[in-house]
C-alpha cells in the first residue's frame, strides 16, 4: 500500500504491507520523558464551546434527558449531520442530529426501549413498536425465548444478576485508529478478502454465520463512509493531518455508539497513535502546540456529549449513566520504550482545560518504569480532579503485549484482536447462604435451586459449610454459564457490533468474562465459620435468616492469610468450575472482581450472612472489603487485593481508594511523591487495578450521605486514623470544613 | 523480646518523610488532657508482639515504605519500650528502612535511650508547652526532661521535627510561642517545624473509657489561629537566613576591603569565603540552615 498521506512516515516494518496499527505506532512515535510545561490552556474557541455544551447539560439536567427522537431507530447512517455551533467545531459529529437528543436502539430490546422512553415522559413511535414487537425479534426477545426455569429462578432471585439480557453486552473496543491510518476502503477490501478466505469447502454453520458477520461488517463500513459524507468529509482515504486523524477516529468511535447502547462503549489505546500525526504537524509546521491541545479539547469534549437512552433500574444498577469511554494511556512498550508522548499529557490535560469529569474514562497504565515525570504530573492531575484510573501494566503487558486497551473498567484486551462476552456476575454471597439453606432463598423461602440437603447443626461446621458450598458452587457456575451462553449467541443473531467487529480482525480472541458479587463478605463469613463460632438463627420452616457470632476472627482486608487464603482459594475454585462447561463460540473463561457501584444493588438483594453483615447491606465495591472490616488502614488492603491471583481473574480485580489530600501529605509536592510511592508499591504488589479519589468537598459530603460507597475512606491527621464513615455527623461536618481549608 | 502494641497505621504519609508503616505502642507516662490516643495510656493493654513477628510484618510493606518512606514508632510513648525498639530498629537497619519516633522526650537519658537514639533516624518531638507551668498542667510533668531531651539530640546532630499541638487558650500564647521559637534557635538539627492544630476527633475514646475529657469547651482552632501561629514560628528560618547572609556578606566585604585597599592579605581569608559560598549553597538547596549557622559559629567564634 502507498499513500500520500504516509509521507513522512517511517515505513519500517509491515504496517504499510498489512493492517497493523501497532506497528505503525512503534515505527512512528517519540517517547517523552519531560514534564509538563509545554502544555497549554484553553483556546477562546474552546471556552465558547465549551460554555455552550454546559447550558446544554443545565437544560438536560431539568428533565434528565434533553431529547428523544422517538421515532429513527439508531444505525451508523440514520441520522443527518448535527452540530453544537459549527463555526466553533474544530472535531464534529453528534450520535443524532441535534446535540444531546438520545436515539432508541431497539435491536437490543424493545421493552426497555419503551421503559426508558416512559420513565422520561416520551412514547414510542407507534409503528417502531409494531415492527419490534410483531416483524422483528429483538436480543431480549431471543434471550427469553430460550432461558430454562432454572436460569430464570436464578436470574430473579439474585443469585445471578445484572446479566446483558435486557441491555448491550458491549466491552468490545472497535479499532478506531485503522480508519485513520488506512482510512476504510482498505479496511473494506481486507474484509472483502476476509470473505474469500471463508469461501470454502465444507459451508458449516460456523462458516456461514462468519461470512453473514463479515457482509454486515462491510455494510457497516459503507455506512461509516455516508455518515462522514454527511459532515463533509471522504473518509475512504487515510487522514493526512491531525486533525483529519482524530477526526477519523472519532467518526469510527462515533458510528460505534449509533450502532450500539453498550454497557461499556470504550475507546481504545489512542493517545500515542494520534500523537505521531501531531508531532508530524507540528515539524511541518502546520500546527501549533496551542492547535493541538485546541484538537484534544474538542475530541474530548465530543467524547463528554456521548449519552445514551437507559432506564432508571440501568442507572441504579451502575450508579448514574455511564458510557465507560475508557481510554488507556501511558504503559510500557516490550522493547523497554515508554509509550508516554506529549499527546497522553495532552489528553490528561483535558481535565484541567475542561474540568474533571467522569468521561472519558482516564485510564492510565502503570509501570515502575513510567518516566518519573509523568508519574508526578499524572498523580498531580489525581490529586486535582479524582478522575484517574489506574492499572498495572507490568502485570498485563506479560500477557497481552504493548498494543492493549481497557474496557469498562479493568477488563484488558489486545486492541482489534480480542472481544470479550460480558458476563456481569454471580452472587457469591448469596451462593454461600444457598450452601446452608439447600437451595430456598433467605429471602422469600422459595426452593430457587434444584434442592440440596439444607444444613441443620445450630452451629455452623466449617468443613460441612465447604463442601456444601462447593456444590453449590457447581450449580451456579452450570447455571452462570448456560445463561451466558443464550445471552450472546442471541447478542450475536440480534444485535451483532458489525461496525465495532468490522475495526477487528478476522481471527479474534472471545473471552467469557464472568465475574464474582460478594467477595469479602464470603471470604468473611468462611473465616467467621472457620475461626469464630456461628450460630445459626433459623424461621419455622426451618430457614436460616440470620447468624450470631461468638468470638473474633480475621477479617478480609488487613493482610491477614488466614483469611486472605479464603478469598484466592474462592477465585481459583469458581473459575475451575466454569470451566468445566463449554461456552458459546470457545470463549476462554476468565472472571472478575469489580463491582464497581453495583455492590449497593447486590447486597440490598441479599440476606443477613455469616459473618455478621445484616440483610440488605451493602458489599464492598469489587475487590474492596467490607466497609469498616479493615483496621490497620489502606496498604494493608492493597496488601490483601494484591493477593488475589490475576491469572485466574484476568478480567478485572477492581479496588476503588479513598483518601483526603491532608492525609496524602502536608503539601502539594508531598502529596505528589506519596501518591507516586503509594503506587509504585501497590503494583510492584501485583495489584491490578486502582480507582483513586482524592477526596474534595462534594465527595465528603457524599461520603457522609452514602456511607456504603465509601467503604473505607481514612482520613489521618498526625499520630492519628480514623475511618470517616464511622464517625458522626457532626464530626465528618467537623472534618469537611477542616479538609476544605487544609488546616490538618 | 516482646513489645506491646496498641495499633497499626499502615499507610502514614504526616508522620516523618514519605509512605510510613505506623505502630502504635501501648501504654504512655504522660496524661495530656488533649490526647487523642486515650485508650494507649493503659501500661498492660494492647496485643504482645514479637520483634520477628514484628519484622515480618513490616517486610510485607516494603515496596512501599522505601526507598522514601518507612517505619515510625507512635503511641503511647515509644520510649517506654525502648529495650524493644533497639532489637526492633537493629533488625530494620539491616533492610535499610528508615527509622522514626514520635515522642514526648520526657525520659532520663540512659543508655538504653541513647542506644535507640542511635538506631532513629529521625525524632517528631513533641513540645507539649515551653511554658513549664502551663506544660505540668497539661500532661502532668515537667517540660524540663523533654527539653534536655532535645538539646542532647540537637548535640549529636540528629535530625528532628519539633511539633507543637495548637490548643487554644493553652498552647497559643504569643509570648510562648515565641519562647518556643528562642528555644529552636538553639537546636540544630531542626529539619521542620510543624503546628498540629489541636481536634476532639478523638474524644470518644475517652467517653468509651468512661473517662472524663476535660477540654470539653476548648475550641477547635480555625484556619487563621494556625496561620498566626505558623508565622510566628515560620520567621525562625527567615530570621536566621538573614543572619548568615549577613555574616556571609560582613566577612566578603571585610575581605575585599583588605585586599583591594589595604593590600593587607589575611591569611585564609580565600580559603574562608570559599567555604562560605559552598555552605551558602548548601544552606539554600538541602535547607541545612541550623548546621550552616552551626559551621559558622564554630569557625568565627570558638
Amino acid at each position: 500500500m502507498e499513500f500520500k498521506q504516509w509521507n513522512d512516515f517511517n515505513k519500517i516494518g509491515e504496517w504499510t504491507k498489512e493492517i497493523d496499527v501497532r506497528g505503525f505506532i512503534q515505527s512512528n512515535y517519540n517517547p517523552y520523558i519531560g514534564d509538563a510545561s509545554f502544555l497549554k490552556n484553553t483556546t477562546e474557541k474552546t471556552r465558547n464551546l465549551w460554555n455552550k455544551v454546559l447550558s446544554l447539560y443545565e437544560k438536560e439536567k431539568e428533565n434528565g434527558v434533553l431529547d428523544v427522537d422517538t421515532k429513527t431507530p439508531s444505525s451508523v447512517n440514520a441520522y443527518n449531520a448535527g452540530y453544537i455551533d459549527k463555526n466553533l467545531e474544530e472535531i464534529v459529529g453528534l450520535q443524532t442530529d441535534s446535540p444531546l437528543k438520545r436515539a432508541i436502539m431497539p435491536n437490543g430490546g424493545i421493552t426497555i426501549v419503551k421503559k426508558s422512553c416512559e420513565s422520561y415522559g416520551y412514547e414510542i413511535d407507534e409503528e417502531i413498536n409494531y415492527i419490534y414487537t410483531k416483524l422483528r425479534r429483538t436480543h431480549n426477545d431471543g434471550v427469553f425465548s430460550v432461558y430454562t426455569p432454572d436460569i430464570r429462578a436464578a436470574r430473579s432471585s439474585h443469585l445471578i444478576t445484572g446479566l446483558p439480557d435486557g441491555y448491550g453486552r458491549g466491552r468490545i473496543i472497535g479499532d478506531y485508529r485503522r480508519i485513520a491510518l488506512y482510512g476504510v476502503d482498505v479496511l473494506i477490501d481486507e474484509k472483502k478478502e476476509e470473505l474469500n478466505i471463508l469461501d470454502v469447502d465444507e459451508f458449516t454453520e460456523n462458516v456461514i454465520r462468519e461470512r453473514e458477520e463479515i457482509h454486515d461488517q462491510i455494510i457497516a463500513l459503507e455506512d461509516l463512509k455516508k455518515m462522514a459524507e454527511k459532515y463533509g468529509f471522504d473518509i475512504s482515504l487515510p487522514a493526512s493531518n491531525a486533525k483529519e486523524a482524530i477526526q477519523w477516529l472519532y467518526f469510527g468511535y462515533l458510528a460505534a455508539t449509533k450502532d450500539q447502547n453498550g454497557a461499556a462503549m470504550s475507546l481504545g489505546r489512542t493517545s500515542t497513535f494520534l500523537d505521531i500525526y501531531i508531532e508530524r504537524d507540528l515539524n511541518n509546521g502546520t500546527l501549533t502546540e496551542e492547535q493541538a491541545q485546541e484538537l484534544m479539547d474538542h475530541f474530548v469534549m465530543k467524547l463528554r456529549m456521548i449519552r445514551f437512552l437507559r432506564a432508571p433500574e440501568y442507572n441504579e444498577l451502575f450508579s448514574g449513566d455511564p458510557v465507560w469511554i475508557t481510554e488507556s494511556i501511558g504503559g510500557m512498550g516490550i522493547d523497554g520504550r515508554t509509550l508516554v508522548t506529549k499527546n497522553s499529557y495532552r489528553m490528561l490535560h483535558t481535565l484541567v482545560n475542561l474540568g474533571p469529569a467522569p468521561e472519558p474514562n482516564l485510564t492510565v497504565l502503570w509501570s515502575k518504569d513510567l518516566p518519573e515525570n509523568f508519574k508526578k504530573f499524572t498523580t498531580m492531575i489525581s490529586i486535582q480532579t479524582s478522575s484517574i484510573q489506574y492499572e498495572n501494566d507490568d502485570l498485563m503487558r506479560s500477557t497481552l503485549g504493548d498494543d492493549y486497551g481497557i474496557a469498562c473498567c479493568v477488563s484488558a484486551m489486545r486492541i482489534g484482536k480480542q472481544m470479550q462476552f460480558f458476563g456481569a456476575r454471580a452472587n457469591l454471597a448469596k451462593t454461600l447462604l444457598y450452601a446452608i439453606n439447600g437451595g430456598r432463598d433467605e429471602n422469600t423461602g422459595k426452593q430457587i435451586t434444584t434442592r440440596f440437603e439444607p444444613i441443620t447443626s445450630e452451629y455452623l461446621d466449617y468443613d460441612e459449610v465447604m463442601n456444601k458450598f462447593d456444590n453449590m458452587m457447581d450449580y451456579v457456575a452450570k447455571t452462570y454459564i448456560k445463561a451466558l451462553n443464550a445471552i450472546h449467541y442471541m447478542h450475536d443473531k440480534y444485535s451483532y457490533e458489525a461496525l465495532e467487529m468490522a475495526l477487528h480482525d478476522k481471527e479474534i480472541i472471545r473471552t467469557m468474562a464472568c465475574g464474582i458479587a460478594g467477595l469479602s463478605v464470603v471470604t468473611d463469613s468462611l473465616s467467621a465459620i472457620k475461626y469464630a463460632k456461628v450460630k445459626v438463627i433459623r424461621d419455622d420452616t426451618g430457614l436460616a435468616i440470620d447468624y450470631k457470632i461468638e468470638g473474633d476472627f480475621p477479617k478480609y482486608g488487613n493482610d491477614d492469610d488466614r483469611v486472605d487464603d479464603i478469598g484466592v482459594y474462592i477465585i481459583k475454585t469458581f473459575l475451575k468450575k466454569l470451566q468445566k462447561h463449554q461456552t458459546y463460540r470457545n470463549s476462554k473463561h476468565t472472571l472478575s472482581v469489580l463491582t464497581i457501584t453495583s455492590n449497593v444493588v447486590y447486597g440490598k438483594a441479599t440476606g443477613s450472612t455469616p459473618d455478621g453483615r445484616k440483610s440488605g447491606v451493602p458489599f464492598g465495591p469489587g475487590a474492596n472489603p467490607l466497609h469498616g472490616r479493615d483496621v490497620n488502614g489502606a496498604i494493608s488492603v492493597m496488601n490483601t487485593i494484591s493477593k488475589l491471583p490475576y491469572e485466574y481473574s484476568e478480567d478485572g480485580i477492581s479496588y476503588t481508594f479513598s483518601i483526603t489530600p491532608g492525609t496524602l501529605g502536608n503539601e502539594l509536592d508531598t502529596q505528589i511523591t506519596n501518591l507516586v510511592s503509594l503506587l509504585d508499591g501497590y503494583f510492584k504488589q501485583t495489584g491490578h487495578h486502582i480507582n483513586v479519589n482524592v477526596f474534595d468537598r462534594a465527595l465528603l459530603e457524599d461520603a457522609m450521605e452514602h456511607p456504603e460507597k465509601y467503604p473505607q475512606l481514612t482520613i489521618r491527621v498526625s499520630g492519628y486514623a480514623v475511618n470517616f464513615v464511622k464517625l458522626t455527623r457532626e464530626q465528618q461536618l467537623d472534618v469537611i470544613n477542616r479538609t476544605i481549608h487544609e488546616k490538618f | 523480646m516482646e513489645g506491646r502494641i496498641h495499633s497499626f497505621e499502615s499507610l502514614g504519609a504526616v508522620d516523618g518523610p514519605g509512605i510510613r508503616f505506623i505502630i502504635f505502642m501501648q501504654g504512655c507516662s504522660l496524661k495530656c488532657k488533649y490526647c487523642q490516643n486515650r485508650d494507649t495510656w493503659d501500661l498492660h493493654g494492647g496485643q504482645s508482639y514479637t520483634t520477628k513477628e514484628l519484622v515480618d510484618k513490616i517486610l510485607r510493606y516494603k515496596n512501599f515504605i522505601t526507598p522514601n518512606g518507612g517505619v515510625t514508632i507512635s503511641g503511647g510513648e515509644p520510649l517506654l519500650q525502648s529495650k524493644f525498639l533497639i532489637e526492633l530498629f537493629t533488625e530494620l537497619k539491616k533492610y535499610n528502612i528508615h527509622t522514626c519516633i514520635d515522642t514526648s522526650g520526657s525520659f532520663d537519658l540512659n543508655n538504653d535511650i541513647k542506644n535507640l537514639i542511635n538506631l532513629t533516624d529521625l525524632f517528631l518531638l513533641d513540645i507539649k508547652c515551653i511554658n513549664d507551668e502551663k506544660a505540668i498542667n497539661l500532661t502532668g510533668i515537667s517540660n524540663k526532661k523533654e527539653l534536655a531531651f532535645a538539646t542532647y539530640l540537637s548535640d549529636i546532630n540528629k535530625p528532628m521535627w519539633i511539633r507543637q499541638v495548637l490548643v487554644p487558650d493553652i498552647t497559643d500564647d504569643k509570648s510562648d510561642l515565641l519562647e518556643l521559637k528562642k528555644f529552636i534557635f538553639t537546636l540544630h538539627s531542626v529539619e521542620k517545624v510543624e503546628i498540629l492544630p489541636y481536634h476532639n476527633l478523638g474524644k470518644f475514646k475517652w467517653e468509651n473509657l468512661g473517662c472524663k475529657y476535660e477540654l470539653e469547651s476548648t475550641r477547635i482552632p480555625n484556619y487563621d489561629d494556625v496561620k498566626k501561629a505558623k508565622e510566628i514560628l515560620r520567621n525562625i528560618k527567615i530570621s536566621k537566613f538573614n543572619l548568615t547572609y549577613f555574616i556571609f556578606l560582613l566577612f566578603f566585604l571585610f575581605y575585599l576591603y583588605f585586599e583591594l585597599h589595604n593590600h593587607i592579605h589575611i591569611y585564609n581569608m580565600n580559603l574562608i569565603s570559599l567555604h562560605l559560598v559552598i555552605q551558602l549553597y548548601l544552606y539554600k538547596h538541602l535547607k541545612s540552615s541550623h548546621s550552616f549557622l552551626d559551621f559558622l559559629l564554630k569557625l568565627y567564634f570558638p
